[in-house]
């Protein structure tokens, strides 16, 4: 089966003030069509700035390494106006807050607008000023409705005044819907979530795990968290990223009752310790600008080798999953 | 080289300060740089030469020495106008945010007043009754300028009372004033160093214009000044650039120069970098 | 370029300051002739009407009622303010308010196009050096703007009229008609005098509002919004303009707003320059003059322009910032 999605050995740096941060650090994935991949790891890992660089949206970050083919071409090499073809319809993207990720000068029905305008191939200036809140009785309208009332928006009086509205003037449950409409409505090959649950409540998480999972089933997903219950209930593969690096993936079951990567162990106890609050565990922050060589996990991890500190640990690939850590590699003993 | 390094981390300021420095130079030298007494009348309406660089003014005055020293006074009213806006300014703000309560409101209620009125018109009303005079110029333009100082240095002042610095101070002991002036004013500085050179610019423009329009000081010429003469006396119609090109330039530059500054204090790093570090 | 104000504030709150404003004003034109050094007759109605009264020098004084109690006079001047009784000009031999309000017209004919214009040209290019930001077109389009902005307006217009005027001979020398032309060719004959001053103000504006504006869409492209409109595959235009620039807007109305007492003087110098008969031109006059009352009144005038255009702008903010509605 080919993949949809194949990254290799990507490596992304930026530029910053306090030095040069290797937000991307060699990361492998793949992902084959009707997957659901999560990607899990704390603020800092480079999980952000992995999706973002697959959509090329990583400036000023710079990709200075790796391959990145989504069907079948080859996203590095791609000019602008390529690219540009690509995200929207190729590869959406569900942003993490809608308070902040949606215009709050336009109201939703005219944002809505200006995704069905680019549904449609109208991406220039002239088309996306003159784009307003679909008319009743259109096309673009009615595909609108049939989107949101399986998102929950039933009522015919809810949705206009859904469109009515500004950004700031949803709640949180209801932000996260509208920018998961906008992004189905694109009828994208590939769909990013980029923290779902993270800015939403107990029972709002409960409503958008379902939502997700639903989506899930007839889309290719990735969603990117750090959440264990979140991506639990949603993707059926999970990647576990750790300084720039993906230090252990495989079945999302699988890694999450028995996970081999020591990282993993300890990210997974402190969720079960905080209920899957978020927690930045300053234990384990790595300072991105200057990490030492070789894994960077290795000042913190309970079990390190003196091959730790001098080589960074390649991956090693099991039946449906792979781990980067030297308990697997030649150069140290084997446990499992 | 480490210049280069410089230069490329800040262009815009690199090369504004650059700039500033040399017109520093040349105006605090100027009576040494000058080859010819700017006072001294000799053949006028001359073109330049070897003799006079710049050609000599409608009454044989060379041209070039008085450029040079007009640089004097045109930077040393602008210096003193927005050295009298920056501290009104940073008293005034230090206090209204401070204080607070009714002292801010009345404070602030007048700083916007002043603030809405247009400066340069006021200064020629008071100009025309006080009469010429360097002193009177410089007094008047830095009176009408502090009102943004004033306001920066007041939405500083509520930030660092936000941030707990007043009331660990206060905790210990310490007085008002001192507060004030230890540790609030420190770390107001650098804001007012950056609202200087703006007001700096200002002032320099204020007083050129005021000059222009015949309202400066006689017997101490400025650029302004010399563009005043320039117009009135026939420089501009019998076509001598070379009269009135110098002096529009060096104010042209000088200014440059410093809203260069201002635009390097401000450039910020890329906002997306925020994505990446703030975590 | 910071932008001062308080948005916030009602728009009662700023009507009344504006009120206040306008008040001070009338009381430092009353006070000023009457607290300076010398014979305050002399101060009020200018010298070459002093000197040249003889013997109506005590009628004038009767008439201008400063004989009477301080307050009376105050509430007297306060009167004439309103009523339009603003005192006489020797220099013009017109009542104050027909001369000022004559060149009024002529100076709003080339301030208020220059407000528009810049706006829009520096709202633009503003955008394209943002958006193009530590690449050559920045440094281009920024260095030049800066440079334009940083020479004194009558210079910059000097500068214009040699090289337009004089030497290419394009446009003409200065004033605002060629005289004798009527209707449609009126018209058109201010127009081409018009150029040249138009330019040169719109020149050093549009300056400014490049600089606010490349700030302004400089920091609105960190925002998430601007993420999520390039992430659903608009192009960079549409970004640029449909998102950053529009949430730019708001600020620039704003600045607009605060710069154009800045800009009303930038007109003054000129108008001298090119002759043309505005307020610049009017208080030219009345400084060599010492045309007092005119120079007090021209003051006034300007102020309340700079007031409207405040209020106007704290108007169309509102409209533009549906955060405020």
């Amino acid at each position: 089966m080919k993949r949809l999605l194949e990254v290799r050995d990507l490596q992304v740096r930026f530029d910053t003030p306090r030095g040069v941060v290797r937000a991307n650090n060699g990361v492998n994935l793949a992902l084959g069509n009707g997957d659901s991949l999560g990607i899990m790891g704390e603020s800092g890992c480079g999980k952000t700035v992995l999706i973002l660089s697959l959509m090329r949206l990583q400036q000023p970050g710079v990709i200075f390494g790796g391959s990145i083919r989504f069907d079948g071409r080859e996203i590095t090499r791609l000019t602008q106006k390529e690219m540009q073809a690509v995200r929207g319809k190729g590869i959406a993207l569900i942003p993490q807050n809608h308070s902040t990720a949606l215009n709050p000068a336009y109201t939703i029905g005219e944002q809505f607008g200006e995704t069905l305008g680019r549904r449609q191939g109208k991406t220039g200036l002239w088309q996306m000023l003159r784009a307003g809140t679909p008319g009743a009785g259109t096309r673009d309208y009615e595909d609108l409705r049939q989107v949101l009332s399986e998102l929950g928006f039933d009522d015919e009086a809810v949705l206009r005044r859904l469109l009515a509205s500004y950004p700031n003037e949803l709640s949180g449950g209801m932000g996260q819907r509208v920018l998961i409409a906008m992004a189905l409505l694109l009828e994208p090959k590939l769909v990013i979530a980029d923290e779902p649950t993270t800015a939403l409540d107990r029972a709002t998480r409960a409503e958008t795990l379902e939502l997700l999972g639903r989506l899930s089933v007839n889309s290719t997903l990735m969603v990117v968290s750090h959440e264990m219950e979140t991506l639990a209930g949603i993707c059926n593969r999970v990647a576990v990223m750790y300084g720039g690096r993906i230090v252990e993936s495989g079945v999302t079951g699988r890694v999450f009752s028995d996970p081999r990567h020591p990282y993993t162990r300890i990210l997974l106890q402190s969720q079960h310790l905080t209920r899957g609050k978020p927690v930045s565990s300053a234990a384990v922050a790595l300072d991105m600008v200057s990490f030492p060589p070789g894994c960077p996990f290795h000042p913190f991890c309970p079990e390190a080798m003196p091959a730790c500190s001098q080589e960074a640990p390649e991956e090693t690939v099991f039946d449906s999953g792979s781990v980067a850590c030297h308990l697997y590699t030649g150069s140290g003993t084997c446990s499992k | 080289m480490k210049l280069t390094g410089l230069f490329k981390r800040n262009p815009w300021l690199f090369t504004g300060i650059i700039m500033i420095t040399f017109f520093m130079l040349a105006a605090l030298f100027s009576p040494w740089l000058a080859p010819h007494d700017p006072w001294q009348y000799q053949q006028p309406f001359l073109e330049p030469s070897w003799q006079h660089l710049l050609g000599t003014n409608d009454v044989g005055q060379d041209i070039f020495s008085e450029l040079l020293t007009a640089g004097r006074v045109s930077l040393g009213v602008g210096f003193t106008a927005a050295l009298i806006a920056a501290v009104t300014g940073v008293a005034i703000g230090i206090l209204a945010g401070f204080r607070r309560g009714i002292l801010d409101e009345i404070l602030m209620g007048a700083t916007d007043v002043v603030l809405v009125i247009p400066i340069l018109p006021l200064v020629v009303l008071v100009s025309v009754y006080l009469g010429p005079g360097l002193l009177n110029t410089s007094l008047l333009i830095g009176f009408t300028m502090w009102p943004p100082v004033a306001r920066v240095i007041r939405s500083r002042v509520l930030n660092l009372r936000q941030a707990g610095f007043v009331e660990s101070a206060r905790a210990l002991g310490a007085g008002d004033w001192w507060i004030m002036s230890r540790h609030v004013l420190p770390n107001v500085l650098p804001l007012v160093l950056a609202k200087f050179v703006l007001t700096l610019a200002g002032a320099m423009l204020i007083e050129a214009s005021i000059s222009f329009l015949g309202l400066g000081d006689p017997s101490a010429k400025s650029w302004g000044m010399m563009l005043h003469y320039v117009f009135t006396r026939g420089g501009f119609i019998r076509e001598m650039w070379w009269w009135y090109l110098p002096p529009g330039m060096a104010i042209a530059l000088v200014i440059l120069a410093l809203n260069l500054v201002n635009l390097g204090f401000e450039e910020k790093a890329d906002p997306r970098l925020k994505r990446v570090l703030e975590r | 370029m910071e932008i001062h104000s308080h948005p916030q504030a009602t728009m009662a709150v700023k009507t009344g300051r504006y009120m206040l404003v306008l008040l001070l004003i009338i009381t430092l034109n009353f006070l000023i002739p009457r607290l300076m050094p010398g014979d305050p007759l002399l101060n009020i109605i200018g010298e070459e009407a002093y000197y040249g009264a003889g013997g109506a020098l005590e009628t004038l004084r009767e008439g201008l009622g400063l004989n009477q109690p301080f307050v009376l006079q105050y509430f007297s001047y306060l009167g004439g303010v309103f009523t339009g009784d603003w005192g006489y000009s020797y220099l013009y031999m017109k009542p104050v308010l027909t001369a000022v309000m004559g060149h009024l017209g002529w100076s709003l004919v080339l301030v208020l196009p220059a407000v528009i214009l810049a706006a829009i040209a520096g709202a633009f290019t503003g955008s394209i050096a943002a958006w193009r930001r530590k690449t050559g077109t920045d440094t281009a389009l920024t260095g030049s703007l800066l440079l334009a902005y940083s020479m004194p307006h009558y210079w910059l217009a000097m500068l214009a009229l040699f090289v337009f005027a004089f030497m290419l001979g394009w446009f003409p020398l200065g004033r605002a008609v060629s005289g004798g032309l009527g209707g449609f060719a009126y018209f058109a004959d201010v127009l081409w005098h018009m150029v040249l001053p138009l330019s040169v103000l719109t020149l050093s504006k549009a300056a400014y509002d490049h600089l606010i504006v490349r700030s302004s869409v400089v920091s609105i492209y960190g925002e998430d919004y601007i993420l999520t409109a390039q992430s659903r595959g608009i192009s960079g235009m549409a970004v640029l303009f449909k998102h950053g620039l529009r949430n730019a807007l708001a600020p620039l109305v704003t600045v607009t707003a605060i710069q154009f007492g800045m800009l009303f003087s930038g007109a003054l110098m000129v108008e001298v320059v090119f002759s043309w008969p505005g307020m610049g031109t009017l208080i030219y006059q009345a400084i060599s003059a010492r045309d007092y009352p005119l120079l007090q009144y021209a003051f006034f005038i300007i102020t309340v322009c700079v007031l409207a255009a405040n209020f106007l702008a704290d108007l169309v903010y509102r409209w533009l910032d549906p955060r405020m509605r």
